[in-house]
């Protein structure tokens, strides 16, 4: 009997057997790694959002019986909701509620533009985090957890405070920009027509634009939900915060430019050319007062405690900082100096700039000079924070730190590059624009500072070579350039621990000395989590070597699987990719298998595991599972072993030692043969930590004792040196102590850079010839 | 031991979830490849199926409702894509080639089954997936029918009808063939 004789029944069923076979493994393994990186959903959630399903044992086997009436209940909840929400957005989109004192909204702090911060760093500065824009960046903005800036390529950006992570990045059309002023969730910006928009602060969206075109319109502030301006053509607009439609527009008899405006007190504060220094009621549209300037090119208007501020234009070749009665209009003082800019006012003392360097701080009651400091040109307008006057000198590169009582220096900061505009000051660090798109976020040490008299002429530095920054001091290229950085003081790490990346992952594990954990970074430097803990358990870690000094480091097989050298304990332990613990081998010894004081591990492509032990001289090979599978000794070609500190394998399978004494890179083929020796007479301390590219490019670290020296050297596969990158220091783009490195296999680079005053995990772009 | 597994699922134990989904993958990938009818589209309906599955984990109240919820998730996921690849079904099957019987068994055989499953593509995506749940799943009636959230009346109905196309269409085709040999052997 043949099938086609077969019921169609019987003969559908044997097909559909035959053909639903083949079901294909990787896509199970690809649907758990999904699975793994998320957490189910709440279980009211789930319950909720899942169709109902009835079974035959429970009336309801999953989901919600009456989900229809839940949902109908829940629509009435958020109707009601809404129509309460809408009565007060009514009120709360064209009322601002005061801006939270601990932000700042944009050009110097927020609408009364006095340029006080609630909290600046504490202790000695340290770099956060650098972020490269595509163009120089002026004014900054700091709203909550994000900072916002508009770089001049057009692109408005909000990254994170903490780790200067992009949330998000929109191009505004006609660059170069002019703002952020961050209110009541949203960003303002004008861009070269005059053009005025809104965009949402928590995803970059436009709400509005004008449909006006402004001539050349002044940085804006906004208060009680309207944006207010000047514009080249001499007018005050108010413009609805909310809709982007214009409230009202005046121009002040005999103005033909206004400069930026400043709120405060219910009046709108503005500096002009042709009708002095005005004060407007925006109720009622009108004039309140107009001060005599003498005809002077003055700039923004400031506000504070009753008095109303009025500076000269930084362009301008003469002028006088004014104080008026901020009610009435009548002029108070005239500060003694010429060219005085816009101050800052902190309690009773207003301090100002000039371009010319000169720094003063003045008795806001009498207009006399309290304390006055000189630098290098280009001082921008100060901010004040909790007691402290903070300056950046454009021309040194060179941000200050300066006790607002005394006038005496705190400590001073070498930025990258020069900077046009202002800094900012909010939530505990400092943050400044420069003009090679730079964002700098600079914290504190939280250690006691130590003022000392500001010196009486001109700062040694010179004006476009700070000591410790600018140009490599070493004659080769710089190969990388920093993305991003995130301060990691707060965790338990110590130099010369190695990191590893996940390949599966991309993520980054740095395992820390001082807590015997390893600490799980997602690739934007996000932490996801701290894992293990002190121990000799399984799972648990000791890295720290014979001598006490904090090691610990781990090595990635292509699947995810991983193995610890576990230093400490004298033990590798090994992983799944779910970290599930497959075993361990090694004990304290000095026989095949035994570890005296391993300080390096590596695994072959093929999953076979390489560990550098350096006291018992061995570079030993081992099988997944700990069987020894051959031993040599890296030094048996040289007088002595004066130590080891790192091992590393290429993807041919070749072997690196970093040796101590000589300072070089020696390379073994599998067998234990010398091919090469890289770097000798060309590292300046030891050669520390490796990672090889998939062109057999090395990149070595180089520890604090390197004076002038870069702390990564790059190697071409032939082993002559390419380049480098990072100079010594802690500043941006520079490197204390780098200790774990590498590679992303994408370009980029990471290296953890400790020392005790900073610690840092840093990613990098590699440059040509770096790139892989 | 499913049961304890799926409440430990339930709490967020990954691992449970990977060994249930280990169980259930290929039955889930053959339904999916007989209701869609596409390699490709098989592995995007079940990985829709147990993401969505391992995400709404908690919402399972009955434990030994897993494989019926599972059922469900895959042939939801089954019905978008087929909404989304309507056009490309079409082409596809209009492309599939002819294959003319010879007379010998085996071969007839084998035309015969591959009309079988050419006819089967031609079906509506809803009654193939009620002949998937009950010849390929081996699943009765009115279980198919909770699962799909249908009465059961009209999961009869829907096998009913597939079946009835399948037969003509089966039965014409033997004709077609017969003509054609007939033709031949002339």
């Amino acid at each position: 009997m043949t099938e086609q004789q077969l019921p169609l029944e019987r003969m559908l069923a044997g097909w559909m057997a035959d053909e639903a076979t083949g079901a294909p493994e990787p896509i199970l393994a690809e649907i758990l790694a999904t699975t793994g990186r998320i957490r189910p959903r709440p279980r009211w959630w789930a319950l909720l959002v899942e169709r109902p399903m009835r079974s035959g044992r429970a009336r309801v086997a999953v989901g919600l019986a009456n989900r229809g009436l839940v949902y109908a209940a829940l629509i009435a909840l958020l109707l009601a909701g809404l129509a309460a929400l809408a009565i007060g957005a009514s009120i709360l989109l064209n009322r601002a509620g005061p801006a939270d004192p601990a932000d700042w909204s944009g050009f110097r702090g927020n609408a009364d533009h006095v340029g006080v911060g609630l909290q600046g760093p504490t202790g000695n500065p340290v770099l956060a985090w650098q972020f490269h824009a595509h163009g120089a960046v002026l004014e900054v903005a700091i709203v909550g957890d994000h900072v916002f800036f508009a770089a001049d390529d057009g692109t408005l950006s909000a990254v994170t405070r903490e780790g200067g992570v992009t949330r998000w990045a929109v191009a505004v059309p006609n660059p170069p920009l002019v703002g952020p002023y961050a209110a009541d969730g949203r960003l303002y910006v004008t861009d070269a027509n005059g053009v005025l928009y809104a965009f949402d602060q928590a995803d970059g969206h436009r709400i509005w634009s004008t449909p006006t075109a402004y001539v050349v319109p002044s940085r804006m502030v906004s208060a009680d939900g309207t944006v207010y301006f000047g514009t080249s053509d001499g007018f005050v607009v108010a413009v609805d915060g909310a809709t982007g439609a214009e409230r009202w527009r005046l121009q002040p008899p005999g103005a033909t430019l206004v400069d930026a405006p400043a709120f405060g007190a219910g009046l709108v504060y503005a500096g002009t050319d042709g009708a002095g220094y005005v004060a407007i009621d925006p109720a009622t549209r009108r004039v309140v007062w107009q001060g005599d300037t003498n005809g002077e090119n003055t700039g923004t208007a400031s506000v504070a405690d009753g008095i109303a501020y009025l500076g000269v234009a930084a362009d301008a070749a003469s002028g006088k900082l004014r104080a008026f009665d901020a009610a009435t209009g009548r002029l108070l003082w005239t500060a003694s100096d010429d060219l005085l800019q816009l101050p800052t006012v902190a309690d009773g003392v207003a301090y100002s700039s000039t371009v010319a360097g000169l720094v003063v701080a003045i008795d806001t009651a009498t207009g006399t000079t309290k304390w006055q400091i000189h630098l290098e040109g280009e001082v921008r307008a100060p901010v004040v924070a909790s007691g402290i006057v903070y300056l950046f000198a454009g021309n040194e590169r060179r941000l200050y730190a300066v006790e607002a009582a005394t006038g005496n220096l705190l400590w001073r900061y070498d930025a990258p590059a020069t900077g046009n505009c202002c800094i900012a000051v909010a939530r505990g660090a400092v943050f400044v624009g420069l003009q090679d798109g730079s964002v700098l976020s600079i914290v504190g040490d939280h250690r006691p500072l130590s003022p000392e008299p500001f010196p009486s002429s001109a700062p040694s530095a010179t004006p476009t070579t700070p000591p410790s920054t600018g140009p490599s001091p070493t004659p080769v290229p710089s190969l990388a350039r920093v993305i991003w950085s995130t301060d990691i003081r707060r965790m338990g790490f110590a130099p010369v621990c190695q990191i590893a990346v996940d390949p599966t992952t991309g993520r980054i594990w740095a395992p820390e000395a001082g807590s015997d954990e390893i600490a799980i970074f997602e690739p934007d430097g996000t932490l996801v989590e701290e894992w293990g803990g002190s121990g000799s358990e399984p799972g648990q870690f000791d890295f720290s070597r014979g001598n006490g000094d904090g090691y610990g480091t781990l090595a990635f097989a292509k699947d995810g699987s991983f193995f610890v050298l576990d230093a400490g304990n004298r033990r590798i332990q090994h992983f799944d990719a779910k970290r599930t613990y497959l075993g361990e081998w090694g004990s304290f010894g000095d026989r095949p298998g035994q570890f005296t004081d391993p300080v390096g591990i590596a695994v072959a492509a093929d999953g076979s595991v390489w560990v550098l032990d350096d006291i018992r001289s061995v570079v030993e090979h081992y099988g997944p599972d700990g069987t020894v599978l051959g031993t040599f000794d890296p030094f048996a070609l040289q007088p002595t072993n004066d130590g080891a500190n790192s091992l590393a394998i290429d993807g041919h399978g070749n072997l690196y030692v970093s040796s101590i004494a000589p300072a070089s890179v020696l390379v073994f083929d599998a067998k234990g043969t010398l091919l090469r020796t890289v770097g000798e007479g060309q590292f300046s301390e030891q050669a520390g930590n490796m990672s090889i590219d998939a062109g057999g490019r090395l990149f070595v670290t180089q520890g604090p004792e390197r004076g002038s020296a870069l702390g990564v050297l790059t190697f071409a596969p032939n082993g002559s040196l390419i380049g480098g990158f990072g100079p010594l220091g802690d500043g941006a783009g520079q490197l204390a102590f780098p200790g774990g490195i590498a590679l992303d296999g994408k370009g980029g680079i990471y290296v953890e850079d400790s020392d005790f005053g900073s610690t840092r995990l840093i990613r990098l772009e590699l440059l040509s010839p770096a790139v892989p | 031991m499913q049961v304890e597994l799926v409440e430990r699922a339930r709490s967020g134990d990954h691992d449970a979830f990977a060994v249930l989904a280990k169980e259930s993958f290929g039955r889930l990938y053959g339904a999916a490849k007989l209701i869609l009818r596409d390699q490709d589209r098989a592995q995007d309906a079940v990985q829709e199926a147990l993401v969505l599955a391992w995400k709404h984990v908690s919402a399972i109240r009955d434990p030994q409702a897993w494989d019926a919820w599972l059922y469900r998730l895959t042939v939801r996921a089954c019905y978008r894509l087929a909404r989304s690849a309507r056009r490309r079904d079409v082409l596809e099957l209009h492309v599939e080639p002819d294959t003319e019987p010879t007379g010998h068994d085996f071969t007839g055989l084998l035309a015969e089954r591959d009309r079988l499953g050419r006819e089967l593509g031609q079906l509506p995506v809803d009654q193939r997936a009620v002949m998937v749940f009950h010849f390929y799943l081996d699943l009765p009636l009115t279980e198919a029918a909770a699962i799909l959230d249908i009465p059961v009346g009209t999961a009869k109905s829907r096998l009913h009808r597939g079946l009835e196309t399948l037969r003509t269409a089966m039965s014409d085709d033997r004709a077609d063939a017969g003509i054609r040999s007939g033709e031949r052997s002339a």
